[in-house]
């Protein structure tokens, strides 16, 4: 799995995922959603409909929210990725998925795992989020389930200043 | 869905592109951030043998912004572009289209190049650049080449980049920094393509105001409201007589699952008044 072998069918990459420097050599088509699943084990992240439209596979690349599925994992060398495995290690982590249960934000829970990473980055952002960029970021993910009520509600609790 | 095996060659310079390109005997294409790139690799809609990754060309990240000229570099990220603050007090137009690309999830990885190399027909930015007489900084092996704008984008998808060539630096002048701006498109959902969208400018006087849509045609469209005489109606139902004739006359757009070609001949007139609203009231 380690060997190095850098080529343009097989390359080496290094990243921090969840903390941890992980490097593999991959080949060159290897998707970011499959290298977390299935090099890393990391299954949390979702994989709906692997061409970016649905947000279930969002992860965040160095901080900022993006599909795991239309990303090559090749092209990422270097980079720092979080996925929702990450998130219950922190305390406000632990408050956001807390919100998202009281509020029956999720009910299957498949887009889950991406709709919590769009918010951890508003949530992190030092200027408050306006309402606009809220909305535009939850249009960003597709629920077959909840009707978007309790997640809108989950992301205005969490984010709780709202409005201001 | 995964993409068919390619190689992957990530350049560090644009020595190194060329070194790829003249290697891959021809099929071989640049990968900015593989917003729509990827997409297309994972539905197997694209399957070249070789990608060139941009993403390491610290060269063609640049962005510079003065009130007399703005360069935006072909691999800076959507985002980047939808807030940098220079940007959006210099040229606000810039940012608003931009922001209008998918969501934030994908503006994060997408580029201002990548988007504008892709040339989708229901695209802001070509529109934008279209409308502001943008130049295209292309460069290849065989050296920089300027194209304007309006013969940059050739068809749906088709530019006038070579095979080996590649969109370096996007260029809008102070004559387009110096005029106003207005913006409406119309999406089924807010992140989905447009349907159709305009996009318009003036500089003082109702005659100046021109016109540049997406969505209705192969390319971006411009028009010359003021130029043509259209604007004296404005404000009467003459205007919408007039604009609507021009438009059925100079528009080619088309049937798809998202709507029919005469509701977007009916949604360029709904756009257009909103942004002509929007520049003189
Ligand atoms: S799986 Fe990535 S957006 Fe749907
Ligand atoms: S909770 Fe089932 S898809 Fe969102």
């Amino acid at each position: 799995m380690n060997s190095s072998a850098d080529s343009p069918t097989r390359l080496d990459v290094e990243m921090v995922v969840n903390g941890e420097p992980v490097r593999r050599a991959i080949e060159a088509r290897t998707l970011l959603i499959d290298f977390l699943r299935t090099e890393l084990g990391l299954t949390g992240t979702h994989n709906g409909c692997s061409y970016g439209v649905c947000g279930a596979c969002t992860v965040l690349v160095n901080g900022v929210a993006a599909r795991s599925c239309i990303a090559l994992a090749a092209q990422l060398d270097g980079a720092t990725i979080e996925t929702i495995e990450s998130v219950s290690h922190t305390e406000r982590g632990q408050e956001i998925l807390e919100t998202f249960s009281r509020c029956r934000g999720l009910q299957c829970g498949f887009c889950t795992p991406g709709v919590v990473m769009t918010l951890v980055e508003l949530d992190r952002r030092i200027e408050t989020p306006n309402r606009d960029e809220i909305e535009d970021s939850i249009d960003g993910h597709l629920c077959r389930c909840t009707g978007y009520a309790g997640i809108k509600e989950a992301v205005d609790q969490t984010l709780g200043r709202v409005g201001r | 869905m995964k993409p068919a095996p390619l190689r992957l060659v990530r350049a560090r310079t644009l020595d190194d592109v060329w070194r790829a390109f003249a290697e891959s005997s021809g099929d071989a294409k640049a990968i900015a951030g593989g917003q729509s790139l990827v997409a297309m690799l994972n539905l197997r809609l694209a399957t070249p043998h070789t990608l060139i990754d941009l993403s390491g060309v610290d060269d063609l990240r640049r962005l510079s912004v003065s009130p007399t000229e703005i360069r935006v570099g072909a691999m800076v990220a959507q985002r980047t572009a939808e807030h940098d603050p220079d940007l959006r007090q210099v040229f606000p137009v810039m940012s608003r289209a931009v922001s209008h690309i998918g969501h934030p999830q994908i503006r994060s990885r997408g580029t201002v190049g990548g988007n504008v190399a892709h040339a989708d027909p229901s695209s802001e930015l070509p529109a934008l650049m279209v409308l502001v007489d943008a130049t295209m900084e292309v460069v290849g092996p065989r050296g920089p080449r300027r194209i304007p704008a309006v013969d940059f984008f050739q068809g749906p998808y088709t530019t006038a980049l070579g095979d080996d060539e590649i969109l370096a630096n996007i260029v809008i002048g102070r004559e387009a920094i110096d005029r106003h701006y207005g913006f409406h498109e119309i999406a089924r959902c807010r992140g989905a393509f447009a349907m159709t969208g305009v996009i318009g400018s003036i500089d003082s006087s109702p005659s100046s105001v021109r016109v540049a849509l997406f969505g209705v045609a192969p390319t971006p469209v411009r028009v010359e409201l003021g130029a043509l005489g259209l604007m004296e109606s404005w404000g009467s139902a003459d205007f919408d007589r007039a604009l609507l004739e021009h438009y059925t006359e100079v528009l080619s757009p088309n049937d798809d699952f998202q709507a029919t070609a005469n509701q977007r001949l009916s949604y360029a007139g709904v756009c257009t008044k909103k942004v002509v609203h929007e520049l003189v009231g």
